[in-house]
């Protein structure tokens, strides 16, 4: 679990199927060099998280953030 | 209190001796009995459950099905329905459920003659699913062995943990005689299976580990697998070494029968020797070997074109006669002059 | 905050699974392990069983004890196990091609004897795990490997086919419409009875892509112009919509015209027979058969059962069948097709 700015990304688990590339509402995850990168501007809607039929994609809770 | 019974009756009777509280089924001649009395008691007795299923394909599933989630369970058919039930039946294997597979036998293939009588799904027990499995039969010859069989099936598929066939004729399904169920003695084997929702296991029939664990692309895990089971499906089978036979006066001739051909050579009894294998799969070997060793001729009747004289012929290595009794044609006089057409000039 | 607790309920020792990239049955399975989990169900109390092929390995994945049952037979296993054990909460995953080509014969019986299970079918309209052939649900004019110029037939409607005898759950929903999702498989974990959840999904792989799709977030966007959420119960769901069909009672069926049964008696004052009389009736040396129904004689003769060389026993003829009749298979009405000749005296009406 690698975590990023806002999401926790499971590269294991993780198939590169860039679904959550493709339903993020502010565009900011992307498919980089087989990484999903991440830019800020994270609005926490969830939607990666919801979507992700592998569970590699984790929003990270406001307390964890900050840690 | 003795009492005129049915094969039938005396399996279905069996089954509940040995604990059975399911049942699935087809209706089917000449086992549609057997359906009947399960429908019957699933009325009186709240814990005997009960399905009339779409096809004998459900039928045998619902009876794995029932045996992973906790009761003992059976199924009873005949020849076509068993042909539907094989799939199952390979399942049953894989995932190691105890269970019984009743098999009434009449004249194939296909529907043949529903109403007559013959062995002819012997190779069925064996051949019929896809890969290697060892399944465990039994052939009674009589009313009372019929019940006292069936416990004893079920006993050995809860230590085998698999399906174990049971082998009827439509003549034996049919026939009435004198019996005292109650009477018999018989001991029970408890549950081996835990059931459903104790665990987190999988029982699949996919190729898996000892542990449940789906491999589909690892051979070692594999032999691993399917060895322990043979071990213990042949071990299990060892402790049921069942037979029967009567030295006669001819010092030449052993006559093998099994089933309701059995009782039909009985007269024959004094001049020939017989030996009736009652477990009829795995093959008993080692007996096999030892009886018919003092003997020139074998010859095996049975109510069809040989099978099981093809399993003894590997298991003793020598070549037997045959005496097929075909499309329900058990006349003793016929068998009689086969036989003597077979000795002359021997 | 998001509650994360259903992993619990999956095997995450042997993830990654198996599916493609961007295949719906992964979410399928997320979601189910997240309404379980909301529902309390566990380890102790629930049993999931699947069938074959790419859906059918969800069960493995679900941290219960689970059945992976021979193809198309997940259903049958699901009702016996339900049967043996009512204490257990029964959940089918399975997909289109298990549950309604090879086990359709299941679908329609396990429906009609209504065990308390439910079923979610990923349907993703193809053959996924064997290469994407066509299958019972690929809708007429899609190209598979196996229909090179488009599928042929019309594809098998599920939704009509379990919504034609009440009671009946029936809901499809799509892995795009999440919410609309979850809620389907909310109530039909609710739903007392065999309920159904059609889960539209994707094989961006094996479908797709021969579809012209380049991702699966394309396909949900194929998904949402196909079809559109209906709010609200409703009896029975178009090709097009989104939503549940359940209804628990059949509809009232309009009471059929009461069909006049007794036969009009066409000649006025009938001969009179005594049942020594009519006895004689029996069909022996040409004479008709007559049997006696209700205080009135009616002629068999004609019936099929008598006719040729070899004609059924008539251990009827000459007789009163009224007893016989009423507790027979065949009902009365078979007996009025026959002409009645005359009345029959009982013995109270003889003595007098």
């Amino acid at each position: 679990m690698k975590p990023r700015l806002n999401v926790i990304w499971n590269e294991i688990y993780c198939k590169r199927c860039i679904l959550c590339v493709e339903v993020c509402p502010v565009g900011i995850l992307s498919l980089e060099m087989d990484e999903i990168v991440e830019k800020p501007g994270c609005i926490r809607c969830y939607q990666c998280e919801r979507y992700c039929p592998d569970i590699a994609i984790e929003v990270m809770d406001e307390g964890e953030k900050s840690s | 209190m003795k009492q005129l019974v049915s094969g039938n009756e005396a399996i279905f009777q069996g089954a509940i001796r040995a604990g059975a509280t399911y049942f699935a089924g087809y209706p089917i001649t000449p086992a549609s009995e057997i359906l009947q009395q399960a429908a019957a008691r699933a009325e009186e007795d709240p814990g005997f459950r009960f399905l009339q299923a779409e096809d004998e394909i459900a039928a045998a599933i619902a009876t794995i099905s029932a045996s992973l989630a906790g009761a003992k369970s059976f199924t009873a058919t005949s020849g076509p329905g068993f042909s539907l039930m094989q799939e199952a039946l390979g399942w049953g294997h894989a995932v190691e459920a105890p269970c019984i597979f009743f098999n009434s036998m009449r004249v194939g293939p296909s529907t043949g003659m529903p109403t007559q009588p013959a062995q002819s799904d012997l190779l069925q027990i064996k051949g019929g699913s896809a890969g290697d499995y060892y399944p465990i039969a039994f052939y009674p010859n009589s009313v009372e062995e019929s019940f006292r069989l069936m416990v004893t099936a079920f006993n050995a598929a809860e230590e085998s943990l698999s399906p174990v066939i049971v082998l009827a004729d439509a003549l034996l399904s049919h026939l009435y005689e004198m019996a005292d169920l109650d009477a018999i003695e018989v001991v029970v084997a408890p549950r081996t299976r835990e059931p459903l929702g104790r665990g987190k296991r999988l029982f699949t029939g996919t190729a898996h580990d000892r542990m449940g664990n789906v491999k589909t692309n690892d051979p070692e895990a594999y032999r691993d697998w399917l060895n322990d089971l043979k071990e213990r499906h042949l071990q299990v089978a060892d402790k049921y070494p069942l037979f029967e036979y009567f030295p006669g006066k001819d010092p030449d001739t052993l006559l093998i029968a099994f089933g309701i051909t059995s009782r039909i050579v009985a007269p024959l009894k004094e001049r020939f020797s017989i030996f009736r294998p009652i477990r009829i799969y795995p093959v008993l070997e080692k007996e096999l070997e030892k009886v018919t060793q003092p003997y020139r001729h074998i010859i095996v009747i049975e109510g069809n074109d040989g099978q099981y004289a093809s399993w003894a012929e590997c298991a003793i290595s020598r070549k037997v006669m045959k005496v097929p009794c075909l499309g329900g044609g058990f006349k003793l006089k016929w068998i009689q002059s086969q036989i003597e057409e077979r000795l002359k000039g021997r | 905050m998001i509650d994360r607790s259903y992993k619990e309920l999956l095997k995450l020792k042997r993830f990654p699974h198996t599916w493609c990239p961007g295949c719906g049955i992964g979410a399928v399975l997320k979601n189910v392990a997240i309404s379980l989990r909301e529902l309390g169900w566990n380890d102790r109390n629930t049993t999931v069983v699947s069938g074959i092929g790419c859906s059918g390995r969800m069960a493995g994945y679900m941290n219960l004890d689970a059945v992976h049952t021979p193809h198309g037979r997940a259903l049958t296993a699901a009702e016996a196990i339900k049967t043996v054990r009512p204490d257990l909460n029964v959940v089918v995953l399975s997909g289109d091609g298990d549950l309604g080509a090879i086990g359709g014969n299941h679908l329609l019986h396990t429906s009609r004897r209504n065990p308390n299970i439910t079923v979610f079918c990923n349907d993703n309209e193809i053959y996924g795990l064997t290469g994407g052939q066509a299958g019972p649900t690929t809708p007429k004019g899609t190209k598979t490997i196996t229909s090179p110029r488009g599928e042929i037939f019309q594809p098998l409607r599920l939704g009509r086919i379990l919504t034609t005898q009440a009671p009946y759950f029936y809901a499809r929903t799509t892995v795009y419409h999440l919410n609309h999702f979850k809620a389907c498989i909310r109530e039909a974990l609710f739903w007392k009875g065999f309920s159904f959840v059609d889960i539209i999904s994707d094989c961006i792989e094996l479908n797709g892509r021969r579809l012209g799709f380049k991702t699966a977030h394309q396909m949900f966007k194929w998904f949402d112009e196909r079809f559109h959420i209906v709010e609200g119960v409703r009896d029975h769901l178009k090709d097009d919509e989104l939503g549940i069909a359940k209804r628990e009672v059949e509809a009232e069926v309009k009471a059929e015209m009461e069909v006049e049964k007794e036969p009009k008696v066409l000649i006025e004052g009938l001969k009179l027979f005594t049942l020594e009389e009519l006895k004689h009736f029996d069909g022996t040396d040409g004479k008709p058969i007559y049997i006696g129904y209700k205080g009135k004689v009616y002629d068999i003769s004609t019936s099929p059962l008598f006719q040729g060389e070899k004609r059924m026993r008539c251990h009827i003829a000459g007789k009163d069948l009224t007893r016989d009749i009423e507790i027979a298979p065949h009902g009365e009405d078979l007996v009025y097709h026959f002409p009645m000749v005359g009345k029959l005296k009982v013995k109270a009406e003889a003595e007098k």
